[in-house]
């Protein structure tokens, strides 16, 4: 079933909207959550609980592409969890890997930034991400968005692991610059 | 915290355009669709009784969606605009005109990256309008690798005479870079002396000459009998010399990190005789730090898997005090494919630099303690990143009079699909007037070839050339020509 006759479905009411998304997006969810939180059984409740969110916001909300619209939900929950388990160890999660390695780009402040200051941070983001080639971008969103880890995404370009990971180095060192010059205090 | 400095940026890479979030999908969802969502059964019906839906539903695994849904043109192989001539030194009472011709008649058509787009004629004629003559040290650029050099270096001509030029090569560049090298901002960096990327690479070749601890292997084999393809294996683990090593290997064909020590184990396969061996030596280098407690094991297999232990491997350690750019230049001089190819190796090896530093082989001393590389790795990273290659010349104008210079570069076009097919495009970039004083840009195609002219339907730029001279204009972006092969319904 396409997404915009699924988003009908939430819109409707109709309990089917939850047996269509699980069906065909179930899996999808499943490997972000598991990405971040290397656990089969917290990564079933946050895909979960992106189902229960998704039923809560739509409506209002009629997302434009639903798959990004609920990888966003399962990326953020599957985060809250992984930080409020505590857990600052690896134990296998790319998510903390991911992490480590965005640290370049940024200095670390006191004090986080606003859900608006984050929104704009993200929107400059993609700007850069927009000056890439297409391979250089989609090896950064499976890396920070998808949080795969090095080796499945050195399968999936057909590269060495060590091509990707300076792939990454150069991405970040460019991340870096271009917010620097776009004013954010990095 | 640990994590404090990291997680702003993380959260707001969840806020990244849909559009390219759309894009990567394609390379997860297929992953995805293998998982077969087992342990939601007991959450389904959770999720009944919270949201009060009372409908009951069977696990499936995922299906595919998400694909990319390409609207317009997405490309597919983009390469650098030609870029403009620039001079190091004060030029004032030099103007300077350009015409630019782009001939497509020997364009091959074929799968990139190996294909030509024919002929990239860069020109320019330089006009002394004082009474005295004037020397300009000029600087032709372009953007390419040192394994392309070779092929794809402008061939250079003064008044119509090949000049010898001297060749600099800047800092790694990367994708924002060569893209924005019609800003401004760039071409201050990147073609002024004033400009920090100039300058870097003015100044020269690195030096690599640092003090590292080598352990040469010598005296291995297997003291059995041997099939002709058996796989034995020989192993090195040590030990670290305090938490800080960095390592560097050649001649190691595996490199496995073990979680459990926290430590690479390397490998590799023995030679059946003393003509399979490698020309060069095989080493375990810790460019800073130590190792200790070197022990040799063999397996049947370069898994190195427990269960799979090969008694009768032996081997020796020879330690070495030496420097990193003697290993690399043996390395280098013993490598047929380095010495084949011509490659200068100091320059080569100055550009080992840089990636020694991505892969924290060398520096990083803040981030990580313990890491390991290959040499022929790095060395293979170092000649196919791009950097921006300048030739320095010399160009004495005579009072009153003018000097013509040309830059013929036989260019790849970018490679772009979308819903109506592909096409290909040759960008030129606009030169601001900063070391030059332009007086005219311009430029045009020449000749087309087999190929027609084409304009997207989704046209990401409007800085158009076309068969007759269109003046360039520097501001927001790179003029370029949009191309494909003639369709056969035409002929």
């Amino acid at each position: 079933m396409d997404d915009n006759a699924i988003i009908e479905l939430f819109w409707a009411r109709d309990e089917g909207a939850l047996r269509e998304t699980q069906s065909k997006y179930g899996g999808y969810l499943y490997t972000i959550a598991c990405n971040i939180l290397a656990n089969n059984e917290d990564s079933a409740e946050c895909v979960n609980d992106t189902y229960m969110k998704a039923w809560q916001t739509i409506p209002p909300n009629r997302p434009v592409k639903l798959s990004a619209y609920l990888g966003a939900i399962v990326r953020n929950l599957a985060i809250t969890v992984f930080r409020r388990r505590g857990n600052l160890s690896n134990g296998g999660s790319q998510y903390a890997l991911s992490l480590d390695e965005l640290e370049e780009c940024v200095s670390g402040g006191e004090t986080p930034p606003d859900k608006a200051e984050a929104r704009l941070l993200g929107r400059c983001i993609s700007a850069y991400l927009r000056t890439l080639s297409p391979q250089t971008r989609d090896i950064f969103m499976c890396r920070y968005y998808f949080c795969d880890s090095i080796s499945d995404i050195a399968g999936y370009f057909g590269s060495s692991e060590t091509k990707i990971k300076s792939s990454l180095f150069r991405t970040r060192k460019g991340l870096k610059e271009y917010l620097k010059k776009e004013g954010f205090d990095v | 915290m640990r994590y404090d400095s990291g997680i702003a940026l993380f959260d707001a890479v969840t806020d990244i355009d849909e559009a390219l979030i759309e894009q990567a999908e394609s390379y997860v969802f297929p992953k995805a669709k293998q998982r077969l969502f087992r342990h939601i059964g007991a959450a389904a019906a959770a999720l009944v009784a919270v949201a009060g839906i009372g409908t009951a539903w069977a696990l499936f695994g995922a299906q595919n969606g998400g694909m990319l849904n390409s609207g317009g043109y997405e490309p597919d192989y983009v390469y650098p605009a030609v870029l403009p001539l620039a001079a190091l030194n004060n030029t004032a009472g030099i103007t300077t005109e350009r015409e630019t011709d782009i001939d497509l008649g020997s364009f091959l058509t074929g799968q990139p990256p190996f294909y030509w787009c024919g002929e990239v004629t860069d020109s320019y004629t330089l006009t002394n309008t004082t009474d005295g003559d004037i020397t300009v040290q000029t600087v032709y650029p372009y953007i390419g690798n040192l394994a392309g050099m070779n092929d794809e270096m402008p061939a250079i001509t003064v008044d119509g005479y090949a000049v010898r030029t001297e060749i600099f090569v800047g800092d790694e560049v990367w994708d924002a870079d060569i893209g924005e090298m019609f800003t401004e901002e760039q071409q201050r960096d990147k073609l002024t002396a004033d400009g920090e990327y100039l300058q870097k690479a003015l100044a020269g070749n690195i030096s690599l000459d640092i003090p590292v601890i080598a352990y040469r292997m010598t005296d291995y084999g297997y003291s059995g009998d041997r099939t002709p393809n058996d796989p034995y294996t020989l192993a090195v683990r040590y030990d670290l010399v305090g938490h800080n090593a960095r390592i560097l290997t050649t001649g190691f064909d595996g490199m496995h990190y073990d979680n459990d020590t926290g430590l690479y184990r390397h490998s590799f396969f023995l030679p059946h005789n003393e003509y399979e061996d490698y020309p060069y030596p095989r080493y375990i280098i810790a460019v800073s730090g130590d190792i200790t407690n070197i022990r040799i094991e063999g397996y049947k297999n370069g898994g190195c898997h427990p269960g799979e232990e090969l008694g009768g491997v032996y081997g020796s350690v020879e330690r070495v005090e030496t420097t990193l750019s003697a290993i690399i230049r043996e390395y280098m001089e013993k490598t047929e494919y380095y010495n084949e190819r011509g490659y200068d190796l100091d320059l080569l090896m100055s550009k080992c630099d840089g990636v020694l530093r991505q892969h924290y082989i060398l520096g990083g001393d803040d981030v990580q303690t313990y890491r390991a590389a290959r040499l022929s790795e790095i060395i293979g990273e170092a000649v196919s990143e791009d950097h921006v290659i300048y030739q320095r010349f010399d160009v004495t104008v005579p009072a009153g009079g003018s000097a013509d210079i040309s830059a013929v570069t036989r260019k790849k076009a970018d490679w772009l699909s979308g819903n109506e097919g592909r096409y290909y495009a040759v960008k030129v970039a606009p030169a601001y007037s900063i070391s030059l004083d332009y007086t005219s840009q311009t430029a045009c195609v020449s000749d087309l070839g087999h190929l027609e002219m084409i304009t997207p339907e989704q046209d990401y730029t409007d800085r158009e050339l076309g068969t007759e001279p269109v003046s360039l204009e520097p501001g927001t972006g790179n003029y370029e020509v949009k191309v494909k092969p003639v369709s056969k319904t035409n002929n």
